[in-house]
């Protein structure tokens, strides 16, 4: 075995050199080559240095992937500017708000973390992660609210959004499509919004069940006194609990807000009468042309508008009905947000994970002074995907 | 092996200790010993057999395409599996061979130690970079079993999202590969920054390492890209998204944008490579330093650059606006000079060298001669007017294998040839191996000049069918296409053989300069026995061939009778 | 000096016949002399650098083979910057002449002149279809020669491309929106037209061919009578549909068969429904409308009703509004557009609807 000690190629002779064994890749704890450092760096520093480059490659990959996203959205956008200006009506964008304000307040826990982990505060950075872990499913949890209520009302995507046509056919199980049926009827509002907590309590109870899990790996590292596995328990432990408060958070945030925020009632005027009776409405379109043209003009010229842009595709493109506010096509907005909204909230879940990861190896107090590049590492990260959000929320929900 | 090492470049004073302890392959065993091994060595052998069974597989594609085009008409198969082949063919080809195949096979072996460090920035990437290769090429497999593939390689919308085929599965595995690709070049740019070995500054750097540098900027920059394209693609089969759907208000040219704004830099994540190492094989077996080291290194990262801008060169009939037809157009003759320049500086290399004609060598040689062709035939297709009637027929298949098989096969052929050594620690033997080089430049011509002529003569691309007329230059091609597969089955048999009986490679049987040819055959498991120190990796002068172990050494003494410069 | 260079080199007239190294069939368009001219010339430029890179590569194996392992290096340069620079810049001005003239080539070939004969070409899986202004549709493209003719393009399912060889025309044909293609025949004739975009099982069938037709009527010029006519004369021909080998069953006229294809190319199909149900806003669905020219019933106008029968049928499409149904608009005249024996299959179409 050979070991050369003159290497300090790094301009910083004091640090620890090389001293590997070559026993595969364990070979760590010789001499001055400390535990944190990886077999084939040199320094410290070199493992920073790289952790950090790599990183930031990462992030540059992951703006180029949703760059992609971008570019589709503005082209698509640029050629129907009206599907986006009526179907952004849609969204709640008090909702939004608050989820960017949540956001950037985790972007700062973050951060805040970050300056414990370089100071070695094992504590406060514990307390950091789980704040951000909490804002996290704050997020998750006010988006959540946002699919279920979208769900509810076939707002889906477009190979599965409901078109006016479709009424009544009790093609999506019976429901009848509520983005036209529910609009100003406290009834069906009321419905709605017992259905979508329900979506949102039996997810809670899911994780009431995860959290049995580090619970028992706590209790049983405590019990035999096998530390890692205690800590592990005590981080996810504080992972879950921060996420299910979250999750309530955000429940509480819709509690909140949703009588006074939705503007859904103001958009789309049907009344209920021209799709009471399910039924009917298939032959209903016939007569409306004609015979309630002249009693209610306003309603049938809208329940109009909707069954030809349900039907539109096999004819002609031109970007409006003839007759005029409904835009064809409009569930394309609702493909795109969800596309763009969804691959965002699946980055969320991943620097979930990868912050729970933190959490339980900062309880296990592996961090210190010289060595926090992970804690770094994924702050950056989380701070892009905080920045990707801040550009989402203007161009999803802020459209005039 | 105890007396290979006298002196080393890296310790000019100090002898290494007689080297005791076993080389990479034989420092563990067992199966989980490479499955889970995060040397980059073994990572990298596991990915040549990958590739070289990927290979195997596209290359069987291929041949039972041009053994269907003997006739007009139905040979052996169906229509509906004629497509299917050449879909499946491109795609293996593409996403399973040429991507991963120099970078993830020969790069990762080569890289570390060429810059002198133990091992590439980020090991266990490495290895998930290998597994999601294999995850990939599950998804394809998968894709092949479960109703087949028959979009082409390409995946145009909307027949890939109206066809019947597995297109999800494909495109499935095709975005992990882009993963693969991904986590493979960031490593190598994080290695190429931080670990280099003390002495190796940035223009000690080989130039094969430059070129993998310049692919992993590519594979960095453009892969998201193509990810973000193939999951909009699922979600329009799956869900309906409607971005690509002109039902839907959407533009299927939109997909072409996204699809060519990766897969055109992902040309030169495929050639990149091939030209890093040629520019290590033409200067080693010249014993020539390499002509213009800077020109070349710059070519490769102005190529890289150039590369990103140049995408709608693949769309000038696809009805994008002429205005943009016309501004792709100038830049695509950018791209022209930086390949150029590297032809004249290799050919300036051989000039006054000492030029063996070993096996890697005739390789090298063969591909200054494909790629010249290959290259050339490109100013045809970049030039608007020539363009239009050459776009989509034979013409452009015939240039695309000129440059990626007779140019990036063939170097990684010679790579292999030129790397076995020092991997296997075994010699091949050297007349079959210029057998097979032979025979593979013959057939590759067979195969892909005849072609030429039938895409000017008008024969579109992709076609099952054909008018009578182009019969006799289709059974030219077919001919070629088995001479071809001859030739590579030769030099499958020569590394074979090799194995089972070559005799023990010295250190430096080549007497290249480069860092990994002053460590052992094959090196230990931290690649070097001892300190090693950057220096000018194409100092040919300063080695020195000793027949008692039918190798180079290096002699200090030399340095100083450096040739005139 | 230069400007008469760069003449020398564009002009194609100075290049000597056995300098002509163009591989193209020969070419039938306007567009000849700029596409063969331009291949010519970067012919000829590869063939330089090919001779000169691969040359020099052979001299150099055989002068400078390695004689013995250790041979004494000679002494060359590293480098050398001024060659450097030179063989970066001095090909860089043959580029810029090649991509010169394929632009000049390329917007003659993306605009089309004023006074174009207009061919509206529908692509589908896997045929094509030619519709002249008459209304005339084939599946082989026809037309004069000496005259611009204009192709207006478009897809009803996925990706297509149109490919002239000897016209030296390609285009795509896109799904949601219209392409054009524009290009001039010189000599009559018949050619090869392909689809060169990928678009499934039969891609390769979707072979047919571009007819030059000339602009006298030449009984001696060639076996195919039908080449021999002139245009006009071959559009008489054509329009008959009785005589479309598309509508052709065992070698006989199907008029269903016409009737169903003029469904969609008359644009009925834009406000008739094939079923009971009406299109929005749509005329009558032609299921009942079938079903009632079966039974001879009674339909009901705005003013009184009218007995169902071919003639009523027959009315309908020449002055539609002199018969109006209840509940229905207006619909534009087909007077002029549809001659009989199209009628006539639209009519045997619809009864066959009711089976």
């Amino acid at each position: 075995m050979t070991t050369v000690t003159d290497h300090s190629h790094h301009g910083d002779a004091g640090k620890p050199s090389v001293g590997h064994e070559h026993d595969a890749h364990g070979g760590h704890g010789h001499g001055d080559h400390p535990d944190f450092v990886a077999h084939h760096f040199d320094t410290p520093e070199q493992q920073f240095d790289a952790g950090k480059l790599g990183i930031w490659l990462f992030l540059v990959t992951e703006i180029l992937f949703f760059s992609g996203l971008f570019v589709a959205y503005t082209i698509y956008r640029t050629v129907h500017p009206e599907i986006f200006e009526y179907a952004h009506q849609f969204l709640n964008k008090y909702l939004g708000a608050i989820n960017t304000g949540v956001l950037l307040f985790s972007s700062l826990t973050m951060a805040w973390g970050v300056r414990c982990a370089q100071l070695g505060k094992r504590w406060g950075l514990v307390n950091c992660l789980g704040l951000t872990l909490f804002c996290a499913a704050v997020f998750l949890g006010v988006k959540t609210f946002e699919y279920a209520e979208k769900y509810e009302k076939r707002l889906l995507w477009s190979g599965s959004f409901v078109s006016a046509p479709d009424l009544g056919k009790e093609a999506w199980g019976g429901k009848p499509a509520a983005h036209v049926l529910h609009v100003n009827m406290e009834s069906d509002h009321a419905t709605l919004n017992k259905r979508v907590e329900d979506d949102l309590g039996y997810i809670m109870k899911l994780w009431f069940w995860v959290l049995m899990l580090p619970l028992a790996m706590m209790l049983v590292g405590h019990w035999m006194n096998y530390r890692s596995l205690r800590s592990t328990g005590i981080g996810g432990l504080i992972a879950i609990i921060g996420i299910m408060a979250g999750i309530q958070t955000g429940l509480i945030i819709h509690h909140q807000l949703e009588p006074h925020g939705s503007e859904h009632g103001e958009v789309a005027h049907v009344e209920g009468d021209a799709h009471a009776d399910p039924a009917k409405s298939g032959e209903s379109d016939s007569e409306l042309a004609t015979d309630k043209a002249d009693h209610e003009p306003k309603d049938a010229k809208t329940v109009e508008k909707e069954l030809v842009a349900g039907n539109a595709t096999e004819t002609e493109i031109h970007q409006f009905d003839r007759a005029e506010q409904i835009p064809r096509n409009w569930s394309v907005f609702f493909s795109i947000y969800y596309f763009m909204t969804g691959l965002h909230a699946f980055h969320i879940i991943g620097g979930m994970i990868a912050i729970t990861w933190l959490l339980v190896r900062a309880v296990n107090n592996e961090f210190h002074s010289l060595y926090f590049g992970p804690v770094d590492y994924v702050g950056l990260y989380w701070h892009l995907v905080d920045l990707i959000w801040i550009y989402l929320f203007p161009l999803l929900y802020l459209i005039h | 092996m105890a007396t290979d090492i006298s002196t080393t470049p890296g310790s000019h004073t100090q002898p290494v200790p007689p080297q005791t302890e076993p080389d990479y392959l034989h420092v563990s065993s067992g199966f989980s010993s490479w499955a889970f091994t995060l040397d980059h060595k073994r990572i990298g052998i596991m990915y040549l057999i990958g590739v070289m069974a990927a290979f195997a597989l596209g290359g069987v594609f291929a041949l039972i395409l041009r053994t269907e085009l003997l006739t007009p008409g139905p040979t052996i198969i169906s229509a509906d599996w004629y497509n299917q082949m050449f879909t499946l063919h491109g795609a293996v080809m593409v996403f399973l061979f040429i991507i991963p195949s120099i970078p993830g096979a020969l790069g990762n072996f080569v890289v570390p130690i060429m810059l002198g460090t133990k091992d590439v920035a980020f090991p266990q990437m490495n290895l998930a970079s290998f597994y999601l290769w294999v995850g990939g090429a599950i998804f394809f497999v998968a894709a092949l079993l479960t109703g087949g593939l028959d979009t082409g390689w390409t995946f145009y919308t909307p027949y890939s999202t109206t066809t019947s085929t597995s297109v999800i599965a494909a495109t499935f595995g095709a975005f992990i590969l882009g993963f693969s690709s991904i986590f493979t070049g960031l490593n190598f740019i994080v290695t190429v920054h931080t670990m280099r070995a003390p002495g190796m500054s940035w223009f000690r750097i080989p130039l094969f390492v430059w070129a993998i540098y310049a692919t992993a900027i590519i594979q960095v920059l453009a892969t998201p890209v193509l990810g973000i394209t193939l999951l909009m693609l699922i979600a329009e089969r799956a869900l309906g998204l409607g971005i690509f759907d002109p039902k839907m208000g959407g533009d299927p040219v939109l997909f072409q944008h996204f699809f060519w704004f990766y897969s055109h830099p992902a040309v030169y994540i495929m050639i990149l490579p091939a030209m890093g190492i040629i520019s290590e094989l033409i200067s080693t077996y010249s014993r020539r330093h390499i002509f213009g080291y800077r020109f070349i290194a710059f070519s490769s990262v102005g190529l890289a650059l150039l590369g990103f801008l140049v995408w709608g060169h693949h769309m000038f009939t696809s009805g994008q606006s002429p205005a943009m037809s016309v501004i792709f157009s100038a830049l695509t003759f950018s791209v022209a000079i930086p390949s150029a320049v590297k032809v004249f500086n290799w050919l300036a290399t051989m000039y006054r060298g000492s030029i063996s004609l070993a096996t890697p060598m005739c390789y090298a040689l063969a591909f200054l001669f494909l790629f010249t062709i290959g290259g050339l035939t490109g100013l045809f297709l970049g030039t608007l007017v020539v363009d239009v009637p050459l776009h989509d027929t034979y013409f452009v298949v015939a240039h695309f294998h000129y440059v990626m098989m007779g140019g990036t096969l063939i170097a990684f052929l010679g790579g292999i040839f030129h790397w076995w050594p020092k991997m296997t620690g075994k010699m091949y033997n050297e007349f079959w191996g210029q057998v097979s080089s032979v025979i593979v430049f013959l057939g590759f011509n067979l195969t892909f000049f005849p072609q030429f002529i039938l895409g000017t003569r008008g024969m579109p691309r992709r076609y099952y069918n054909y008018v009578p007329e182009f019969q006799s230059l289709h059974v030219m091609s077919t001919v070629g296409a088995y001479v071809l597969g001859l030739g590579l089955t030769i030099a499958l048999a020569v590394l074979i053989h090799s194995l089972m009986r070559g005799k023990k490679a010295p250190n430096n049987p080549w007497g290249a300069a480069t860092l990994e040819w002053q460590t052992t055959s094959p090196p230990p498991l931290y690649n070097f026995n001892y300190e090693p120190v950057g220096r000018d990796p194409y100092a040919l002068h300063e080695m020195e061939y000793d027949a008692s172990i039918d190798g180079y050494k290096h002699n200090p003494e030399l340095a100083k009778l450096a040739p005139a410069h | 000096m230069t400007t008469t260079l760069l003449t020398l080199l564009a002009n194609d007239e100075l290049v000597p016949k056995w300098a002509n190294w163009n591989m193209f069939p020969e070419s039938n368009s306007t567009f000849g002399p700029a596409v063969d001219g331009a291949f010519n010339f970067i012919m000829w430029v590869c063939i330089f650098f090919f001779v000169l890179v691969c040359g020099l590569m052979v001299y150099f194996m055989v002068v400078y083979r390695r004689r013995t392992p250790n041979d004494k290096m000679m002494s060359s340069p590293t480098h050398n910057t001024p060659l450097e620079i030179f063989w970066t810049v001095v090909p860089s001005f043959l580029l810029v002449i090649m991509f010169a003239r394929g632009f000049a080539g390329f917007v003659d070939m993306r605009t089309p002149p004023a006074d174009c004969y207009d061919i509206k070409v529908i692509a589908k899986k896997w045929s094509w279809t030619f519709q002249y202004p008459d209304g005339t549709s084939t599946n082989e493209l026809h037309v004069p020669v000496d005259t611009n003719v204009r192709l207006t393009m478009r897809s009803d399912d996925v990706l297509h491309s149109l490919y002239i060889p000897t016209m030296r025309v390609k285009m795509d044909v896109v799904p949601g929106r219209y392409t054009y293609l524009w290009f001039k025949a010189l000599k009559p004739g018949q050619q090869h037209l392909f689809c060169t975009e990928y678009c499934g099982r039969e891609h390769s069938m979707m072979i047919t061919k571009c007819v030059v037709h000339p602009t006298q009527p030449d009984p001696n010029g060639n076996e195919d009578a039908l080449l021999n006519m002139d245009f006009p004369q071959w559009l008489v021909y054509a329009s008959d549909i009785t005589r479309n080998k598309n509508f052709m069953t065992d070698g006989k006229f199907d008029p269903v068969k016409a009737g169903a294809e003029l469904y969609k190319t008359k644009g009925c199909s834009a406000c008739h429904s094939l079923t009971d149900q009406r299109i929005a806003n749509g005329g009558p669905p032609w299921l009942p409308l079938s079903h009632a020219l079966k039974t001879g019933e009674e339909i009901q106008l705005q003013d009184g009703s009218v007995k169902a029968d071919d003639n009523y049928v027959r009315e309908s499409i020449l002055a539609p509004n002199a018969k109006r149904r209840t509940g229905y608009g207006n619909m534009p005249s087909y007077q002029g557009q549809m001659k009989d024996p199209e009628i006539d299959a639209i009519i045997a179409f619809i009864k066959s609807l009711d089976k």
